[in-house]
């Protein structure tokens, strides 16, 4: 697994770099934007570990660039001045995942590596939940290594739950994704979809969450 | 860098830009008045003793002949030529041309009318003169002649003196116009100095003050017209006191809150340093891991405050029209992860036709978000919380809902009497209270209120109030 650090104090990229080595990371050093810059677009690295304040061109501006030139190799933004507002903006930005200074090395291994899973798997066309694996070529949805099946309308609404993994989907949301389909599709028709969908996919090891006044957002169970 | 803006023109420049061309427009406009009255005067002075010649040499002139005689009047010749100061010539004649007497070289007069005296420009030789002419009759035809002969004296100076005359009075005037100017000019120079002086005075004190001197500056003795400017400094001068406060309560704020997990740390480490049991070694590196991140979250924290204090103090912040369903969409999905872990669910209770809110969104993002965060800090595994958005007369009611077990009446009493709980002491989990006392500033800024308290069925209510300010 490669990875490009982007940092500029050069005490705590070596602390991270060797924790990081330590836990299996490929890790390159940029310590500052331009070259950043200019390695990932020339390099091919598989997750980029990105400090905000950084000199010369600042990582938000590093980060706008990438995404600008249609560079997808999914970015996580560390800075030490967040504020709640920044990170959503950040996000909007097209920062894959977000952690404030200082890092806890464990949550940044397991986010990196998430990070890393999803962009292969969105590479791939496998999108996973758990148990539950969505193959895009074949367009099939496993459970434990188990052919589900589900009608066109059930089937729509579990592939956009499982592709927005994390983010909770409104019916509106839903709605507008599946209009193409169908044209009397109602508020109700969604509930009725996610009502079977729930039995379809069983007690525990997935489960749809419904969030009154805000969406459904698919994740593992308890059980898991 | 920005380029800095051109300093503006000096104002001894602009009075001048003002007043020069108008003075020297009057000045140029009154020395041709004077010119014309100057010539015409002078015109009527000279031509009165060129009339008096004529009648002079008329009444010297004897026909009694049959021929024409003159007894020149040379005195009265010599005494005007010394105060021509320039040359005479005279010519008299019949005007039938026969009799010419003088000299005959003079320009032929224009047409006369007989008994008057005209005068006229001339010139004789190139040279300019002045010429006065006259007509009459004669009485008895000279000899020869078929009667009704009229006679003509024509008498001439060159102009040198009248035009020595006009150029000394112009000159004089001239010079006097100039001195007025230059008068002017050093009057206003005088007077800026004099006027700028206090200004001067002012700028003097001012640098002359220590940096950390922000008292105001008085206005006594300034110029009436520079109080305004010495009442926006005086403004402006508060504001920074009142930020350097905010600033120094910030830092001991930060200080007090940054201290103890400081020393947390420190004994952690002096602890673990001794020890030789590695499983004793990982607990305490656990906590100290803890330690740090929450010390983290903190000095966001306080940042946050620190700038909610800013935005009181500044009225900072554009007024966004905030659509408050989407505010609170945004919150909870940034929330929503922390929840989930916990098996936490957060709810929204808005109706989309909710209308807009004009407040700096930034800021009223981060108050909900705390109140959240703190929510769901307080909520138990797989408990809910509630968000939501209505309007209440002329206000907006933003209400956060939990259920878990509330907080203390004494703490309540204390948050709600806004005395700043930051005890520093705690080193629980459950945080600084440095959540509230951000929303509370944040609130403070858009006017607004927060009410803190515990629900009937179990639980805590955060409710903020804000005004709607439209505008």
């Amino acid at each position: 697994m490669r990875l490009l650090l982007v940092e500029d104090d050069h005490e705590l990229a070596s602390w991270l770099m060797q924790n990081l080595v330590q836990r299996g990371f490929q890790v390159d050093w940029a310590d500052d934007g331009r070259s950043a810059e200019h390695r990932v677009l020339s390099e091919d690295f598989d997750v980029i570990l990105l400090d905000l304040g950084l000199p010369t061109i600042s990582g938000a501006q590093v980060l706008s660039r990438l995404k600008s030139k249609g560079n997808d190799t999914p970015v996580l933004v560390m800075t030490a001045r967040d504020t709640l507002a920044q990170r959503v903006a950040l996000l909007r930005d097209g920062a894959d995942d977000f952690m404030g200074k200082p890092l806890a090395i464990e949550e940044l291994e397991v986010r990196l590596q998430a990070l890393i899973r999803r962009s292969h798997g969105r590479a791939r066309g496998i999108f996973t939940c758990g148990p539950l694996v969505y193959d895009q070529a074949s367009q099939r949805f496993t459970l434990g290594g188990q052919n589900l099946s589900f009608s066109p309308r059930e089937h729509a609404v579990l592939r956009l739950l499982i592709q927005k993994q994390g983010d909770p989907l409104s019916k509106q949301q839903i709605l507008d994704r599946l209009v193409s389909m169908e044209s009397d599709l109602n508020p109700e028709a969604v509930e009725v979809i996610v009502h079977r969908l729930r039995k379809k996919l069983g007690e525990g090891a997935i489960q749809i969450v419904t969030l009154r006044g805000v969406g459904y957002l698919l994740e593992e169970g308890d059980a898991a | 860098m920005r380029n800095r803006p051109p300093v503006g023109r000096a104002l001894w420049k602009t009075l001048a830009l003002w007043m020069i061309p108008t003075l020297l427009f009057l000045m140029t406009a009154g020395l041709i008045l004077t010119v014309q009255s100057l010539r015409e005067v002078a015109d009527s002075a000279y031509d009165r003793s060129l009339a008096g010649a004529i009648r002079a040499i008329d009444l010297r002139i004897s026909t009694e002949s049959g021929g024409l005689g003159i007894e020149l009047p040379y005195p009265l010749f010599e005494s005007f030529q010394a105060t021509a100061d320039g040359e005479v010539l005279f010519r008299v004649s019949t005007s039938d041309g026969l009799v010419q007497i003088g000299d005959a070289l003079l320009p032929e007069p224009p047409k006369l009318t007989l008994d008057e005296v005209i005068f006229y420009d001339a010139a004789y030789f190139d040279r300019p003169i002045r010429v006065a002419a006259f007509m009459r009759p004669l009485e008895l035809p000279l000899y020869g002649a078929d009667g009704g002969q009229n006679l003509i004296i024509e008498v001439a100076e060159t102009t040198g003196s009248r035009e020595g005359f006009m150029r000394t009075v112009l000159r004089r005037t001239m010079m006097r116009d100039i001195a007025a100017v230059v008068a002017a000019a050093l009057l206003l120079a005088l007077g800026l100095h004099a006027g700028l002086k206090p200004l001067r005075a002012l700028r003097d004190r001012l640098d002359r003050r220590s940096s950390d001197d922000l008292r105001q500056v008085d206005p006594a003795g300034l110029p009436r017209e520079v109080q305004p400017l010495v009442q926006s400094l005086n403004r402006l001068v508060d504001r920074h006191r009142l930020q350097g406060e905010a600033q120094r309560r910030f830092i001991e704020d930060a200080s007090h809150q940054l201290k103890t997990p400081l020393a947390v740390l420190s004994a952690q480490i002096d602890l673990a340093s001794r020890s030789d049991d590695p499983a004793r070694m990982h607990e305490i590196l656990g906590s100290m891991r803890e330690i740090t991140a929450r010390s983290a979250r903190m000095t966001s924290q306080l940042l946050s405050l620190a700038q909610a204090r800013n935005a009181v103090l500044w009225g900072e912040g554009v007024r966004d029209r905030v659509s408050l369903p989407m505010l609170l969409d945004a919150v909870v999905r940034l929330h929503i992860g922390a929840a989930r872990k916990r098996r936490i669910i957060l709810e929204i209770e808005a109706e989309p036709t909710l209308a807009a809110l004009r407040a700096p969104e930034d800021m009223l993002f981060e108050a909900v978000s705390n109140l959240v965060d703190n929510a769901i800090a307080a909520s138990p595994r797989g408990s809910r919380i509630v968000l939501s958005a209505q309007q209440s007369g002329s206000s907006t009611v933003i209400e956060v809902r939990d259920f878990g077990p509330g907080l203390p009446a004494d703490l309540l009493a204390r948050i709600a009497s806004g005395q700043r709980f930051i005890s520093g002491k705690s080193a629980k989990p459950k945080g600084s209270g440095l959540g509230i006392a951000i929303v509370q500033q944040i609130m403070k800024s858009m006017g607004g209120s927060l009410v803190l308290a515990n629900r009937g069925g179990g639980g805590l209510s955060a409710t903020l109030t804000i005004p709607q300010t439209e505008s």
